[in-house]
């Protein structure tokens, strides 16, 4: 019956986990491997995890540390420099790339700090509440809120500018 | 109106502060899909407009995707061939019609030298007929 369980929610719980990884990792082929392994280690530990949502939690949790270590190993190796640093010339420029507005919403997202993007991703995307969002990313609250606030202020200045020049 | 637009601004400003529940933020989201809002909240209507579309963002099965992709790559290697096929071909043509040509106005000289020298050969023969009927003449009488 656990397998029913697990192929009821998998689905669902693979997009979700395909989104976070997208968004932190960025590049679809990345983000694709990070929830192909952690679905297997979900699997492979499933039976100690009776509860549907706590199966949640716990793949999003894995998600996010398999991220974070592709992003440390990928910044040892000076790969990550295009998204891991957040300059407004960037922004800027690439307001003129852009070729709609939401998709200089998403670059202006994924400029974000790794953990504000996370937090973002998980409430304003996922819809999260603020406790799902605790186990997730092992977080008092309070600092969630902060994180969280930080990201959509950062997001809504972006985009004034970008209003201010008319894109 | 301006009240719930004024309703909406303190929304707007706890959304902000992250003070707002799960409801206010569906509440302010449906209110931004829903016509036009004042210019001062232009980057909220993108924002939520984007946060709509990332929710739909699906893991395509690479057998689908891939697939997609493959065609593309086998209809751009097909135009490829065609092309540079067709332009060897344009070539090679092009290089066959001069040899041809080549070959016409080497024959058509050759044919020349030979019939200006046949007309030689044939006027230098032609004397070979004097000499007979000298000839001729002299062994008559």
């Amino acid at each position: 019956m656990k397998e029913a369980v697990y192929l009821e929610t998998v689905h669902q719980i693979e997009q979700k986990l395909y989104r976070i990884a997208k968004r932190l990792l960025i590049s679809h082929e990345e983000a694709q491997d990070a929830t192909q392994e952690v679905l297997v280690k979900v699997w492979q530990r499933s039976s100690e995890l009776s509860h549907v949502k706590s199966i949640e939690a716990y793949a999003m949790a894995m998600v996010k540390n398999y991220c974070y270590d592709r992003l440390k190993s990928k910044q040892a190796s000076n790969m990550s420099i295009e998204y891991s640093i957040h300059d407004k010339s960037h922004d800027q420029s690439a307001a003129f790339e852009a070729k709609d507005r939401l998709s200089f919403v998403e670059k202006i997202v994924n400029n974000l700090p790794d953990k504000q993007k996370l937090i973002w991703q998980l409430r304003d995307v996922e819809g999260a509440t603020f406790e799902e969002i605790a186990v997730v990313v092992q977080m008092e609250p309070t600092a969630i809120r902060v994180n969280l606030s930080r990201a959509r202020k950062r997001i809504k200045e972006s985009l004034e500018q970008i209003d201010a020049y008319g894109i | 109106m301006p009240m719930e637009s004024k309703e909406i601004k303190e929304l707007i400003d706890r959304y902000l502060a992250a003070e707002t529940t799960l409801s206010e933020e569906e509440q302010l989201k449906a209110y931004f899909r829903s016509g036009k809002v004042d210019s001062s909240l232009n980057w909220a209507k993108m924002l939520f407009a984007y946060s709509a579309t990332a929710r739909e963002e699906q893991l395509n099965h690479s057998s689908v995707s891939s697939s997609r992709f493959d065609w593309r790559r086998v209809a751009a290697s097909v135009a490829i061939i065609c092309v540079t096929s067709f332009g060897v071909y344009r070539l090679q043509e092009n290089h066959q019609q001069k040899k041809m040509q080549l070959a016409y106005q080497q024959t058509k000289e050759a044919f020349d030298l030979i019939a200006t020298q046949m007309n030689k050969g044939t006027t230098s023969v032609s004397y070979l007929g004097y000499y007979e009927k000298s000839v001729s003449s002299l062994l008559i009488k």
